[in-house]
């Protein structure tokens, strides 16, 4: 395909098909919905860690006039589940609880108050068990188990090369740790889930960023063949994660089954915020070596994560190793154990955002032992666009392992972070403002300034997790609908991929309509996770698109033009000879008669043929973000004075919905670096499942601009050179944040880098 | 979440609200803007079974200055006080306080008074309040009655308040505490309860000293003055205090504070920054005194 | 009965005492450009515009509503009729996910109709009674600008 030069949608500012909506308030949410005769449903929930249930009493509810049914784990299939990377691995109910919030049944009723007033009626007796409520403990030999597998689980392991060797090449070494606190979605706007079945059919209306996924569990779960399940999936309200497949939507199913009725559980805030799922708690510990020319000779990493209650990763999804490949040895040791608190999964930049930002840390710890500076050090050893790519190597071995292929080498498509560094530094007048490692740039009274500089990069996208597909449908108007499985949830897909097939038909992006959410028209996708849509989702549809070309025009050769299709064009519309631009039909000419063949008009459907990227080059988006903190010594208080956003994400789709992409998303990430933390009490609940405690950004918390500085990079993979984009912001957020504060005050601040550290580790308390 | 029921009356004058209150008891409650209320209901930590509406009663909502008492309706909004120009010119603490407290649309609906009767212990506008020797004027079918707002906190969420009594109005003498007064507050981000608020007002006369206020919130189950810290200054020369003696009142302040450990900070955090900002309210309201 | 007013329209429905504001203008009302999210009034989302000033709708008891006049995101102008201020939002991307932007629009009108001199500084302060989880605060400072000026340079050509 041609290169950014020549391209006429893509690339452009096309307002976003849904902001209308937006702005004007008719935009509808999963809490929006609802059909005739529809029940409401509520959960009822654990208010221990750790329990047995011994009985449920719900005859007192039962009795309740209005009240449709109850369901428990007795009601529940006995098949365990799991979600999308392991984010949930278990029954639906079972007779443990296993974190404060679990679910334990679920009532049906006519009217919401009355399902509120019946869960007060059921009573419930628990044999409490003892808990496990922090990764210290679950690592212990005679921890209570929280799973029946046990606790930890097997980890993954990334490496390369020889870690003794290594250790003899380099010059020196320097080790340090680093913990993290717990991140929670804290959406603003809930989810709600509304089942409603038909004989041995189930459709499902809720908010997700996975439609197909929860289609294929549902199946399992209630063993039902694929054709009987629909998922309409509605665009989800701030997600970054939160909603893919989530045990209350399984669990919305099982009470619709029961009463036989359609019902809807709408969850509030306090569930959204403690009953479903939140970023991991993690800790890493580790070592780097490096010359003295300053180039890395290994990393040795040491990761572990809590998976709370019913999550189960060991990979932590990162790709960090990748950006610093280039060291001829590596070792990235994650491992997940279990705990009794609220289930841990995937959040926006999962891995990235915590173990990039301690790799981040041993880099600069590096280049402070070599006076060099951050920019500089850098630039020296990141990876190249061609080079190994570390994290795809390990990939790839799963891959051949599962479709006993040989494995090629697994390379890096494209590579614009040089570019960023070296941009971005000069945009921020990096140079001017260095003032050396650990030395405020400006002082003004108990105020002290520093810089910092953060790098990450992230997937666009993971060829192993499922692959993506999407058809192009030619209406007999030639206005289009492009029918992807994927998600809604701010991050523009159903402009982005509408800009896509448009180039790729050479008609207007106006005449393009994305089918994201439903199951019976979308083709299985893994949907928007993994920062899949730009990269992966986009290749399926720019190749369907071509598909649907390649038919329009073979018919057009055949029955209109009496020529081989290679003859032909399609462009703004019209189908034309090449070389006789006289010679056209309007493609809706072709598209709304009949043709002898069929006697029918053509039905045009493009199918992604190659859905998957050549394996052999992987891609990675980059980015580089610039901080400039304030600290105030006296009080621990941290401001956030400036910031600058630079990133490679190959041909930007559409430059101004990226921008709000990647400011957004290192807003999300400063805020994990300074004030976001859930803080669980010593019975295992959350103290802070409110946004009067749980503190994210608002307005006047970050900078009034944030200038974004896209790299000029063209994947030769992406579609149209088009990479991912929605995760590297909040990772690079995190180093960037923390290494202006030590520059500011000269020590390193655990995260979040709450304001009584700071004066705890300047020794003021 | 919805709490109980309860029935709704919205009386026209504050002598109807006492009768309803007197008649109803403590299966009443007064609400204002509700800000406080309506979360403790919807938790269902009260369950009134009549609610009374006391935010459109005229003779509670008014600023009203007659040269030597500023009068502040107990229902009076938070963006009524931050947008007085009034206040702006002659008490202008009270503005900037309202500003700093809860959200913009929050401040449209949230009181004076009912800042005060919730009586958090990191109330923002009670702590000004305080270093303004501020009284408040109480109605109940028995009359009036008027008690200084240095005597109304007893503890967190308890207040001299009597059965069946309304808060009408708070009252704030005309004196150089109201033009020098100074309100620092520390929070997690821009919009928060305060980990630690202070407000310093000072009075001098031909340089020297006379009077001290500092008050201080979210340190003690109340809002407190620190009384051993105020005197330190008195008999002083404005003009000539340096940095040394200002610390040393502020430690004698935090020394006076009593703060606990909870969610959002430790003990060891608060009383170090309550020092910190009483320096600054100091140094504040050392800049607004005429010297 | 209760009379409400809202978007110009007068609107008799029974409404019980523990009904919110909130609770009647989407339920009752279909109005479901209220949205809400943290019924605690911290989020903003359920900002509507009460006699002119922005509220949060979950915090008010419905009753309290009555005689009083409400602007909800859907009196300010449609798909076919935009508000300018709506029109700017969409001019500078200043939305993603689209949650929180009716309640920060009717803010900004509130904001933008005191006619008082606007920097973007201010803007933004304005704003923090509104959580953007998506992340988009330049955007929407900068879509409050734009609609600022340009009501600024419509009062100058009248």
């Amino acid at each position: 395909m041609s290169k950014s030069g020549s391209l006429k949608i893509v690339g452009k500012n096309i307002a976003e098909k849904d902001g209308k909506a937006k702005v004007t308030g008719s935009f509808q949410y999963a809490g929006d919905f609802s059909i005739p005769s529809m029940a409401y449903g509520k959960i009822l929930r654990s208010p221990y860690a750790h329990a047995r249930i011994k009985a449920i009493h719900s005859e007192s509810a039962q009795e309740i006039p209005g009240v449709l049914g109850i369901v428990t784990y007795r009601d529940a299939p006995n098949i365990e589940w799991v979600a999308p990377y392991n984010n949930y691995k278990g029954l639906i109910m079972d007779e443990r609880v296993r974190f404060v919030g679990d679910e334990v049944a679920a009532v049906a009723a006519v009217r919401k108050d009355i399902a509120e007033k019946a869960m007060d009626l059921i009573s419930v007796e628990y044999d409490p068990l003892p808990s496990v409520l922090s990764i210290e403990d679950a690592i212990l030999c005679n921890a209570p188990k929280v799973r029946a597998e046990g606790n930890r689980k097997e980890p993954s392991v990334t490496a390369w090369g020889n870690l003794d060797e290594g250790l003899n090449e380099a010059d020196f070494v320097v080790e340090s740790k680093m913990k993290f606190g717990s991140q929670q979605y804290a959406p603003v706007g809930t989810n709600a889930c509304t089942a409603k079945w038909e004989g041995n059919q189930v459709t499902l209306w809720t908010a997700t960023q996975t439609p197909s996924e929860l289609k294929s569990i549902v199946a399992e779960a209630f063993q039902l063949p694929m054709n009987s399940v629909r998922v309409i999936a509605f665009p989800c309200s701030s997600s970054f994660g939160l909603w893919w497949v989530n045990n209350f939507m399984l669990i919305t199913v099982l009470l619709a089954k029961k009463i036989g009725r359609p019902v809807k559980i709408e969850l509030n805030q306090y569930e959204s915020f403690a009953g479903v799922k939140r970023r991991h708690l993690e800790k890493s510990r580790g070592r780097i070596g490096c010359k003295e020319t300053g180039d890395i000779v290994f990393i040795d990493v040491e990761h572990i994560i809590d998976n709370g209650a019913y999550g189960y990763k060991s990979d932590v999804g990162f790709f960090s190793c990748d950006l610093w490949g280039r060291s001829p040895h590596g070792r990235y040791v994650v491992e997940g154990v279990s705990t009794n608190l609220v289930t841990a999964g995937c959040m926006r930049g999962v891995g990235d955002v915590t173990l990039n930002a301690f790799v981040e840390r041993l880099i600069d710890l590096a280049a402070i032992r070599l006076s060099m500076d951050p920019v500089d050090f850098r630039l020296k050893n990141h990876v190249r666009a061609g080079d190994i790519l570390r994290k795809g190597t390990g990939y790839w071995d799963r891959v051949s392992e599962f479709r006993g292929k040989k494995r090629p080498s697994v390379c890096l498509s494209s590579e614009g972070l040089g570019e960023c560094l070296r941009n971005g530094a000069e945009s921020f007048s990096w140079k001017e403002k260095w003032s050396g490692w650990g030395k405020p740039y400006k002082i003004c009274g108990s105020k002290y300034y520093g810089i910092g500089v953060g790098t990450a990069t992230h997937c666009c996208g993971i060829a192993l997790g499922g692959d993506v597909s999407a058809l192009v449908r030619m209406h007999e108007d030639s206005s289009v609908t492009v029918c992807c499985s994927m998600s809604r949830h701010g991050q523009g897909s159903e402009t982005t991929q509408a800009q896509i097939a448009a180039e790729a038909l050479g008609i207007s992006a106006d005449d393009v309509k994305v089918e994201a959410g439903d199951t019976e028209v979308c083709p299985w996708s893994h949907g928007s996770i993994s920062s899949t849509a730009a990269h992966r989702t986009g290749f399926a549809t720019m190749q369907a698109a071509l598909d649907a070309k390649r038919k329009i025009l073979e018919i057009a050769g055949k029955h209109y033009f009496g020529c081989r299709s290679e003859d032909l064009e399609l462009e703004s519309g019209k189908i034309l000879k090449k070389g006789e631009p006289d010679k056209w039909i309007a493609l809706q000419e072709l598209l709304s008669k009949p043709i002898t063949d069929t006697g029918t008009v053509p039905t045009i459907i493009g199918e992604a043929g190659t859905c998957m990227p050549p394996a052999d080059t992987f891609c990675r988006h980059f980015s580089a973000h610039f901080a400039e903190v304030e600290v105030d010594i006296e009080t621990g208080q941290i401001a956030i004075v400036d910031y600058f956003a630079t990133q490679d994400s190959g041909t930007v789709l559409n430059p101004k919905i990226l921008e709000s992409q990647v400011v957004g998303g290192a807003i999300l990430g400063c805020g994990f670096a300074l004030t976001e933390e859930l803080i669980f009490d010593d019975k295992g609940r959350i103290l802070n499942p409110n946004f009067v405690d749980y503190k994210v950004f608002r307005s006047s918390d970050f900078p009034i601009r944030c200038p974004v500085l896209f790299s000029k990079t063209y994947d030769p993979v992406g579609p149209f050179g088009a990479k991912g984009g929605g995760e590297g912001p909040t990772c690079a957020a995190v180093p960037a944040i923390a290494q202006a504060v030590y520059n500011a005050i000269g020590v390193w601040i655990d995260i979040p880098m709450k304001p009584e550290k700071v004066l705890r580790e300047l020794g003021r308390i | 979440m919805k709490g109980s029921a309860f029935e709704y009356i919205r009386p026209e004058t504050c002598e109807e609200a006492c009768e309803l209150k007197d008649q109803f008891s403590d299966n009443a409650i007064f609400w204002a803007g509700g800000t406080d209320l309506l979360p403790l209901w919807k938790d269902g930590i009260i369950s009134p079974q009549y609610c009374i509406d006391i935010s459109e009663i005229a003779d509670l909502i008014h600023i009203v200055f007659n040269n030597s008492q500023f009068y502040i309706g107990a229902a009076t909004n938070l963006s009524d006080i931050e947008a007085s120009s009034i206040l702006r010119e002659k008490v202008p603490s009270l503005g900037e306080v309202s500003n700093q407290m809860a959200t913009p649309q929050l401040r449209n609906l949230a009181t004076i008074g009912g800042n005060i009767c919730n009586a958090s212990p990191a109330a923002d506008l009670a702590v000004a309040l305080l270093a303004l020797d501020a009284k408040l004027k109480l109605l109940s079918v028995k009359g009036e009655r008027f008690l200084a707002l240095s005597e109304f906190f007893h503890g967190r969420r308890l207040t001299a308040i009597r059965q069946n009594e309304l808060l009408a109005e708070i009252i704030i003498p005309l004196t150089g505490l109201c033009t020098t007064g100074f309100f620092k507050k520390v929070g997690r981000t821009s919009v928060d309860i305060a980990l630690a608020n202070v407000s310093a007002a000072i009075i001098a006369e031909k340089n020297i000293i006379t009077e001290t206020r500092i008050s201080m919130g979210a340190v003690a189950s109340r809002p407190i003055r620190a009384l051993a810290a105020e005197k330190i200054l008195i008999g002083m020369d404005g003009t000539k205090l340096n940095d040394f003696t200002l610390r040393e009142v502020s430690s004698k302040a935090s020394d006076e504070a009593q703060p606990v450990s909870d969610m959002r900070a430790p003990v060891a955090y608060r009383r170090e920054i309550v020092k910190v900002i009483v320096k600054r309210a100091l140094d504040g309201a050392l800049k607004r005194t005429k010297v | 009965m209760t009379q409400f007013h809202v978007n110009g329209r007068f609107y008799d429905i029974e409404v019980s005492p523990d009904e919110t504001l909130a609770d009647v203008l989407r339920d009752k009302l279909g109005f479901r450009g209220v949205h809400v999210s943290c019924e605690r009034g911290e989020c903003g989302a359920c900002t509507i515009l009460m006699d002119g000033k922005p509220i949060p709708s979950c915090m008010v008891l419905a009753l309290k509503a009555e005689g009083k006049e409400i602007t909800t995101i859907e009196g300010l102008g449609s798909p076919g009729n935009l508000h300018p201020i709506q029109k700017a939002f969409l001019e500078e991307h200043a939305f993603q996910c689209g949650f929180c932007t009716p309640g920060i629009i009717l803010s900004a009108k509130a904001l933008i109709d005191r006619k008082e001199p606007l920097t973007a500084l201010q803007v933004s302060h304005a704003l923090d009674g509104h959580i953007c989880r998506c992340g988009s605060y330049p955007q929407i400072v900068k879509a409050i600008m734009r609609a600022a000026d340009s009501q600024k340079k419509e009062l100058r050509h009248e």
